[in-house]
């Protein structure tokens, strides 16, 4: 998978698949398959991509330029960025920190809180917004009241998101062995180093896959923070909530354009994960 | 480095793999602790560098008390069975890891690790990954790695288990050599005792968390303690009753030994292995050179006669 460019004779590979060996798959299931799941991509994927993209440039480049500059615009996708970079952020720390716990320690009720880590993928998102409205709403009975503000929101994308990083890291560390981690003691590292240059690079990549799939869903996340949020314009309103009510308001060719830049800034930020996962990967052929 | 173990025990739960072990390993010298598996010898390796806490007794290195010092500053080399390779970190790092954690100046590290790696001849291999190296560069890397700090002991855990037979004998002669050459104190845990016969200054016989026997190879296979020892140092067979050496039986005149009917013969090159029944179908197996095999010309159904050789 990383091609380490420093090392051309490399012996271990696997000569490359010409096309002339053996199939498993006889031709015409094969392209069957294919004609499947061209179709699909175009009529789930493709097509709705492009209408997407015909619609933003309904009014022409400046029209949709002005829609993504608009100030309300500019506003809603750069909190939506801030409070998904936030919330993955934080999830990484602490999804790794359960994982580990779930993965390295024993103790009564692991099986549980096992069970537990896939709720918020369980619960419909409106569910887990009512909740969270109904706990740090203006109502709460903590006293806690994180309506309206941007610490809400997080809170609510991190609820939505944990599974994500959990889920990821956890096999890795399963079937982790920690000799490494002996080998650099014997070498004369102390824990916090080992762990920096041993155990986390050895994670980076399970651990930068799950947060990019947070990020991802947290930037299009509606149900959990629309409560909480109170899509106060200028204020609370992520992009979600504001292409909604752009489309609420038959401005559609606004909020074509808006959800198009909110599309390519989440995927030139899933780039840069990728980009840093391949970087973690080097070594593991 | 002289290293002595004191009345060391160590259970796991209610399982106890070392029963109170006293043993000392002399300086320089390439002690191998050999014993079946479950005979608790791993965990008196990893009790020696720290990786594993004693219940009871002492761990002295040259006369200093290390039992509750950490493992990081015990300045002991320590090659697992895996060789436990950094994937993420290039040979070159890998090696120039222990180098690193003493902070010295880049150009001595990279002078340093240049010197280990002409020593375990991976020179041009510094910028490859560990899995893009077969299992015996691996383990040279990982050898240099621990080397790195000139520890005043190393340790071995199965360090040949993982190879494949060819590679695994021409790394045994390397090490071995390489030891001689650097004359560092040296443990090797194998359970393989053909491996502890051809690498050992000293054998020390684990059975069951006990010593069993310790000392020269050839002292201990020439005078096993007790029947553990004899059985688990070499090929047996038994004669009348009598458990020997297959190589310490010859063929003789009829009328001079026992009567016996020869049902197999294998020819493995230099060795030859003749298989014989006594009239109450016992079975007893002959180990002979090519030659005398040769001179006798054995052949299967004839009736011969066997006894044990007389210089053992």
């Amino acid at each position: 998978m990383a091609v380490t460019a420093n090392s051309p004779e490399v012996s271990t590979k696997l000569p490359l698949q010409t096309g002339r060996q053996f199939r498993a798959v006889p031709a015409l299931t094969r392209n069957a398959a294919r004609g499947v799941a061209v179709t699909f991509l175009s009529l789930i994927v493709l097509i709705p991509f492009a209408a997407l993209v015909t619609n933003a440039f309904n009014q022409g480049l400046s029209g949709f330029w002005d829609a993504v500059v608009a100030k309300e615009s500019l506003h809603a996708i750069g909190l939506t960025l801030f409070c998904a970079t936030l919330g993955a952020g934080l999830n990484a720390v602490a999804g790794l920190a359960t994982a580990w716990v779930l993965v390295r320690d024993r103790f009564f009720g692991q099986g549980l809180l096992n069970a537990l880590i896939d709720l918020p993928f369980a619960l419909p998102t409106v569910v887990a917004g009512v909740t969270l409205y109904t706990l740090y709403g203006p109502l709460s009975p903590v006293h806690i009241s994180l309506t309206g503000t941007w610490i809400g929101i997080t809170v609510a994308i991190m609820f939505v998101t944990l599974p994500f990083t959990v889920r990821a890291v956890q096999p890795v560390l399963e079937t982790m062995t920690f000799t490494a981690q002996s080998a650099a003691a014997t070498l004369g590292a102390s824990p916090t180093r080992i762990f920096r240059t041993i155990t986390l690079p050895a994670l980076a990549p399970a651990l930068l896959a799950g947060t990019g799939l947070a990020f991802a869903r947290a930037v299009g996340e509606y149900g959990s923070v629309v409560f909480i949020s109170n899509n106060l314009p200028y204020k609370t309103e992520l992009a979600s909530a504001y292409i909604f009510s752009l489309t609420s308001s038959n401005q559609n060719t606004a909020a074509s354009a808006v959800s198009l830049a909110l599309l390519v800034v989440a995927l030139l930020l899933l780039g840069l994960f990728a980009a840093l996962s391949r970087y973690f990967s080097r070594g593991a052929q | 480095m002289s290293i002595w173990l004191k009345n060391i025990s160590k259970s796991f739960g209610s399982d106890l793999v070392l029963d109170d072990i006293t043993q000392e390993i002399p300086q320089g010298s390439l002690t191998a602790l050999l014993g079946p598996s479950g005979s608790g010898k791993s965990t008196l390796l990893r009790i020696i560098a720290g990786l594993e806490q004693a219940d009871s007794g002492r761990v002295e290195l040259n006369g200093r008390d290390v039992t509750s010092v950490a493992i990081r500053d015990r300045h002991i080399g320590f090659c697992f069975q895996d060789y436990a390779p950094f994937n993420q970190l290039n040979v070159f790092e890998n090696i120039a890891y222990g180098l690193k954690v003493q902070k010295l100046p880049k150009a001595q590290i990279r002078r340093e690790v240049d010197d280990l790696l002409a020593l375990v001849r991976l020179e041009g291999f510094a910028d490859r990954y560990p899995r893009q190296l077969s299992g015996g560069q691996r383990q040279r890397m990982a050898l240099a790695r621990a080397l790195a700090v000139k520890p005043e002991v190393l340790l071995l855990d199965e360090p040949f288990a993982a190879l494949d037979a060819q590679v695994g004998a021409e790394m045994r002669e390397w090490v071995r050599s390489l030891q001689h050459q650097l004359g560092i104190t040296t443990i090797l845990v194998t359970h393989n005792q053909s491996e502890a016969m051809e690498m050992a200054d000293q054998l020390i016989i684990l059975n069951g968390g006990k010593v069993e026997q310790s000392g020269k190879p050839a002292d201990v296979y020439e005078a096993p303690a007790n029947p553990f020892v004899l059985s688990f140092l070499g090929p047996l067979t038994t004669l009348n009753g009598v458990s020997l050496r297959p190589h310490n039986i010859e063929f003789c005149e009829v009328g001079q030994g026992s009567k016996v009917q020869v049902v197999d013969v294998l020819h493995l090159g230099f060795e030859v292995r003749v298989t014989v029944t006594n009239q109450d179908n016992d079975r007893t197996w002959v180990q002979l050179t090519h030659d005398e095999a040769r001179k006798k010309n054995l052949q299967v159904g004839e009736t011969a006669a066997i006894r044990q050789r007389s210089n053992s």
